[in-house]
């Protein structure tokens, strides 16, 4: 659980250029600096790379919505990377 | 049927006191089926258009089903494929102005194909993709035909469709403070399009001759006004609208998704574009944009940015085809799209040189946002001019300015040119006033507005004061029906 979280968080700092970036659940995008459409598809493209695992388009969408937030994705990939072993 | 008609409000009315009395699912979707068949019906559409309408339906039944019996991307390539090729066949094969033989079906006969198109591509994927719960054929049908989205969208979900369609729990008829609230939507949206954009319509069609030649020539004022009202126009006729339709969904235990979100005090064109036309913009960022992004990005590690850049420039011309075939929609989506790029580019340039912390620093000064929200609005402005007109117009207008100014003295031209500085100055200056209202700058800085709902004699007074103003004008038109209620909605 940790781990997903950490990696997670890893990927966050990399896609969005900041090494300080401490991830937080109730985080939406519009409390991280740059992340719109063209950097959410390049943070869903290295989490899947990093996991091995897809996320169908809806799935994609839903993560960047109104309501949801860094909390959503990380449950989400969780689902998934649980699905996968 | 003018969804700001008395025969649509009072139709509306009948079918929210059924539905309100009305017991589990099966009642109410049978309602909601022959509203819809009604709707339909008030377009008076020919058999043939009737025909394709159907025929598109079943098709695109036929090819989900195969597809949730057997989920194959090339299935989705096909079914997608078909079902452009059946929406570009019916917008560039309109009728000839120069014949008499009316087409077999031509797409100004048809009734929201475009947005059908939309949400069968969204269906398919998703089907595909497994992310569709229950799919029925009589449950697609109504998600396709619901009138309270048939005409001009908003697109809204199939899966929120299906869970008020099969009547969960939590479908129940509204509240009364929920059903005033509702109505004052309705009659506000009923006002905006009826009202608001009719005169605007009326301003830019005769402003020149209410100012008169003594506030500066028409050849100038002319493509003023149509410069800074048409986008306003738009804006309260679509906007105005989609109030009626999501009142009418709320009223039948439906949400629809929201459209517009104040867009006039987005501070780019990146912000703009997530607050116009929200539910179409967000099926083009999904399905077109990141659906195109990460296939690109899977196969091509090199020049990835900008790759994203030429997509993102892609999906804003698609979005001017989509509304039709012609060069003034053309143009209109790439200025849009070369608007959103450098919109885009620029931020992230800023954000290299500046670092995240500098860049955040520099889109705080409000000075800086000022200017923003105004340049993005005469951006949105410049790009409507070509939404607005074929390109043979507006050259014309473009020729009569140079026509006025090459006749004209200088001493005339110097004379006029105050009162025409007028129009834009107090126009940058009733945006910027706006962007800094705190229900604005809300959304800009914490995303969705959440206000909480108005209790119900707040609600019952509101409605009340907008059905008096709608009676007062539909009373008024009752005995003039020379001036038509505008329409825009309708052209898509």
């Amino acid at each position: 659980m940790t781990d997903t979280r950490a990696r997670l968080q890893g990927i966050f700092r990399q896609v969005f250029d900041d090494p300080a970036l401490e991830l937080r659940d109730e985080w939406t995008a519009d409390d991280v600096d740059g992340w719109d459409s063209l950097r959410h598809t390049e943070l869903i493209i290295a989490i899947e790379k990093a996991f091995g695992i897809r996320f169908a388009i809806a799935e994609m969408a839903r993560t960047r919505e109104p309501g949801s937030n860094v909390g959503t994705l990380l449950e989400l990939l969780r689902t998934k990377v649980d699905a996968r072993r | 049927m003018s969804p700001c008609s008395l025969g649509f409000l009072a139709s509306v009315l009948l079918l929210a006191a059924v539905f309100a009395v009305l017991r589990g699912p099966r009642g109410r979707q049978i309602l909601l089926g022959l509203a819809n068949a009604g709707f339909i019906a008030s377009f008076h559409p020919r058999a043939s258009t009737l025909l394709a309408t159907a025929g598109f339906l079943l098709a695109s039944w036929g090819v989900l089903s195969l597809s949730a019996r057997r989920p194959s991307g090339k299935l989705v390539l096909g079914g997608v494929t078909g079902a452009l090729a059946f929406l570009i066949a019916l917008k560039a094969g309109g009728a000839n102005p120069d014949s008499n033989v009316q087409p077999w079906v031509s797409w100004s006969d048809t009734v929201g194909l475009s947005y059908m198109v939309f949400k069968f591509i969204h269906v398919l994927v998703d089907v595909n993709e497994k992310q569709v719960r229950r799919l029925s054929l009589g449950t697609y049908l109504n998600y396709q035909l619901a009138f309270f989205t048939l005409t001009a969208g908003p697109i809204n979900r199939y899966n929120d469709f299906e869970a008020a369609w099969s009547g969960g729990p939590d479908v129940r008829p509204p509240g009364p403070a929920e059903s005033f609230a509702l109505w004052s939507r309705i009659f506000s949206g009923a006002i905006k399009m009826a009202i608001v954009a009719s005169a605007l319509g009326a301003a830019i069609a005769h402003g020149d001759k209410w100012a008169g030649p003594s506030v500066a020539p028409a050849a100038y004022l002319r493509p003023l006004l149509q410069f800074y009202l048409f986008p306003l126009q738009i804006y309260f006729d679509f906007s105005g609208y989609t109030d009626i339709m999501i009142g009418c969904a709320g009223l039948l235990g439906f949400k629809i998704p929201e459209n517009f979100d104040r867009p006039f005090g987005a501070r780019n064109l990146v912000e703009f574009w997530n607050r116009w036309h929200m539910s179409l913009t967000h099926w083009l960022r999904v399905y077109v944009f990141m659906a195109a992004y990460r296939f690109v990005a899977e196969r091509h590690r090199t020049h990835l940015r900008a790759a994203g850049y030429v997509l993102l420039g892609t999906t804003l011309v698609l979005f001017g085809l989509w509304h039709g075939f012609t060069d003034g929609y053309f143009v209109f989506g790439v200025v849009s799209g070369l608007g959103v790029v450098a919109t885009q580019m620029w931020g992230d340039m800023l954000s290299a040189r500046l670092g995240r912390a500098g860049h955040r620093r520099y889109l705080a000064r409000p000075g800086i946002r000022g200017l923003a929200v105004v340049a993005t609005f005469h951006f949105f402005c410049f790009s409507e001019l070509f939404f607005a007109r074929e390109l043979p117009n507006l050259a014309g207008d473009l020729r009569a300015v140079l026509d006025e100014f090459s006749q004209s003295s200088t001493a005339g031209v110097l004379a006029a040119l105050p009162r025409l500085a007028l129009l834009p100055a107090a126009a940058s200056l009733l945006v910027l006033a706006y962007s800094r209202s705190p229900r604005v700058r809300a959304v800009a800085t914490a995303g969705a507005p959440s206000a909480p709902a108005p209790g119900p004699f707040r609600s019952f007074a509101s409605m009340t004061l907008r059905a008096g103003v709608l009676a007062l004008f539909l009373i008024e038109q009752a005995f003039d029906r020379t001036r038509p209620v505008v329409g825009f909605y309708r052209t898509f």
